[in-house]
């Protein structure tokens, strides 16, 4: 019998989302051996991407790869917003409630994680029921959106560090270097714990969800994963009669 | 009786052998020696030549007096100069004296003139028959702050620990010994050359002016760094002469010292921003032109009487007082062109500490801490999903 399967990523966003995988390890590898200079992979992988000649240069065609995306990400959420005819304050808090504001924080996503205690405690005997966008990839995306601007605007300082500092303060430039700096080691320690475990490393998924790369999860992976938002799309169907 | 036969069958009895023998060692001898003749015409390396020559003083120090003549005479760019050019004691008279007294080190100066029998002698040398000194860079390095080392200077006012000229070209352990590295002379190099000129003097200039270029001889930036780190990072040492190892460790966090460390050439040592390496020659200075990294001056403004090191800090304190002087430095045509106007920007790249700035601290701290806090918690959610996952869902859960 053929597995059915359910839409989690439009094409769109496993290009966006492959853009940013590419960039951002790009911008690990030729950062972190800025970062820590000393560590026995440090001058091979620097050396691997041309030295000191030619790693920065791609670190900073990278890093403004990374904004560009933003911005784009920033547009595509725009125009869906029109094309969809998305009012984003239309019932806000009882979406905010329930969680049905797309990859926004709720309360439901606070519920969720004491949920998820009470499971590794053995209080509940299930893991809670998940939407389609819960705390996990809600934490990600807020994490990724976060630095983006963080790193970004503090790379764009230090790339045109003359102009800058014509027009700011002499400490400016340090709190550029040191937010840019621990900010990233920030982001990589978080992507390379919490995102590659939940998406790599989960026992009954390993080697990886093939989400990101397909767009698609089976039956199996959305009953035991998404439990809520596969009740939500079986509920509709019935509903309307057919398939979503 | 020990018989042997030659030519023609005649017998030779032991002592005619043993005089043959003694014949082709003195040969082998003369024959060893006539490779540095030229370079030694006192004739020290006829004591000298010799691995076992080592001597134990009155403090029991054993002191080795072998001198290497593959390493020395051959690849030493020294190893053309007389014994007695820089050992200027063993002179008695006008004429080395034989035996001579033992070597005191602090009477070897790096200001000797030299090259005093090569040159004029030699009739295919293209120089200018002139006699060489270091004397230009001797006189930058006794103005200099590091001066202090001078062995023309009495014992008692040097300062132990300020560098002499073998501390940095050819003690200290970071650097590779010139004559230790075999520069690869490639013949084809030198074919041309040797048409002209004779006996082993073309590989030799070669080799004089190539280990400064050839990337496996040249002391990198990276090296230069580490020499000055090799004091001015002693904590102890600094403290002894009122300063701080503080700037080493500010200087190790910037960009200028990470990409020097990954082997970068082009980005700020030590060297291009407290000498004026990178300033147009200026005769004026006591050097009579630029010598760089041995004009390296005190922070003290005016001390000898001109303009004071490129980079003017408070010594004792982390303020950038002269500002215009941080501007200069950073702004260089090689370096920062488009800092010209910016005091700011001076003030902001040069490494400063941290801990003096309340804000930046803060900066560092909360950071510091938000990394541990973020890896804390990814790493409870991993641990305990895992943990659950191992030992299956409760069965007296809700």
């Amino acid at each position: 019998m053929e597995t059915r399967l359910f839409q989690r990523l439009t094409t769109n966003q496993i290009i966006q989302h492959l853009v940013l995988t590419v960039t951002f390890l790009i911008l690990i590898a030729t950062g972190m051996p800025q970062k820590f200079p000393h560590l026995p992979y440090s001058r091979p992988l620097f050396a691997l991407f041309g030295g000191p000649e030619i790693a920065p240069v791609i670190h900073r065609i990278c890093g403004i790869l990374s904004l560009l995306l933003g911005v784009y990400h920033f547009a595509y959420l725009l125009c869906r917003w029109i094309a969809e005819g998305w009012n984003p304050f239309k019932n806000f808090f009882s979406r905010l409630k329930t969680g049905d504001l797309a990859l926004c924080p709720s309360a439901k996503d606070g519920k969720d994680i004491a949920d998820k205690f009470r499971y590794f405690f053995g209080v509940n005997k299930e893991p809670p029921a998940l939407k389609k966008w819960a705390y996990a990839e809600k934490i990600d995306y807020l994490a990724v959106i976060f630095g983006t601007i963080m790193i970004g605007t503090t790379g764009v300082c230090l790339l045109f560090r003359e102009f800058v500092m014509s027009v700011m303060p002499w400490w400016w430039m340090t709190v550029c270097i040191t937010i840019h700096s621990y900010e990233a080691f920030l982001a990589t320690v978080f992507i390379f714990t919490f995102h590659f475990y939940n998406v790599h490393f989960v026992p009954e998924s390993f080697p990886m969800i093939k989400a990101w790369i397909t767009g698609k999860m089976t039956e199996e992976e959305m009953i035991h994963e998404r439990k809520m938002w596969y009740d939500e799309i079986i509920a509709k169907e019935k509903r309307e009669g057919g398939r979503i | 009786m020990l018989i042997l036969k030659e030519k023609g069958g005649e017998v030779l009895n032991k002592k005619t052998f043993i005089k043959y023998l003694f014949t082709l060692f003195a040969l082998a001898s003369v024959c060893k020696h006539q490779s540095y003749a030229a370079a030694d015409p006192d004739g020290c390396m006829v004591c000298h030549d010799h691995p076992g020559f080592v001597r134990m003083n009155e403090k029991g120090i054993k002191r080795d007096f072998y001198i290497e003549e593959d390493i020395f005479i051959t690849r030493s760019v020294h190893g053309n100069v007389r014994c007695v050019d820089c050992h200027t004691y063993i002179m008695e008279g006008g004429e080395p004296k034989v035996p001579h007294q033992p070597l005191i080190k602090e009477k070897v100066h790096c200001n000797s003139v030299c090259h005093s029998i090569i040159e004029p002698s030699r009739a295919d040398t293209p120089s200018d028959k002139k006699y060489f000194s270091h004397e230009n860079v001797y006189n930058a390095y006794k103005e200099s702050v590091h001066g202090m080392a001078d062995r023309e200077i009495a014992p008692e006012k040097q300062d132990k620990d300020a560098p002499y000229c073998i501390y940095c070209h050819s003690e200290n352990p970071v650097y590779e010994k010139v004559g230790s590295e075999i520069t690869p002379i490639i013949d084809f190099q030198l074919k041309r050359c040797n048409g002209c000129h004779k006996d082993n003097y073309s590989a030799r200039f070669l080799r004089h002016t190539k280990h400064r270029f050839d990337p496996k001889t040249m002391r990198t930036k990276y090296q230069v760094v580490q020499l000055c780190v090799e004091c001015h990072g002693n904590d102890d040492m600094m403290k002894n002469h009122k300063l701080s190892s503080a700037p080493v460790k500010e200087y190790e966090k910037t960009f200028h010292y990470k990409m020097v460390y990954h082997g970068g050439e082009r980005w700020a040592g030590c060297v291009d921003c407290h000498t004026k390496v990178n300033y147009p020659m200026d005769p004026n200075r006591p050097s009579g032109g630029g010598s760089g990294i041995h004009e390296m001056l005190s922070d003290k403004k005016g001390k000898h009487g001109y303009e004071s090191s490129a980079v003017y800090i408070t010594e004792g304190s982390h303020l950038r007082k002269d500002k215009d002087n941080l501007v200069k430095t950073c702004s260089v045509d090689i370096c920062h062109p488009k800092a010209k106007e910016s005091k700011s920007f001076a003030r902001s790249i040069a490494h400063i500490d941290t801990r003096d700035y309340l804000g930046l601290t803060i900066v560092s701290e909360v950071y510091f801490w938000l990394v541990y806090v973020v890896l804390a918690f990814a790493l409870v959610m991993i641990t305990l999903d895992l943990l659950r996952k191992i030992l299956g869902p409760s069965k007296k859960g809700v």
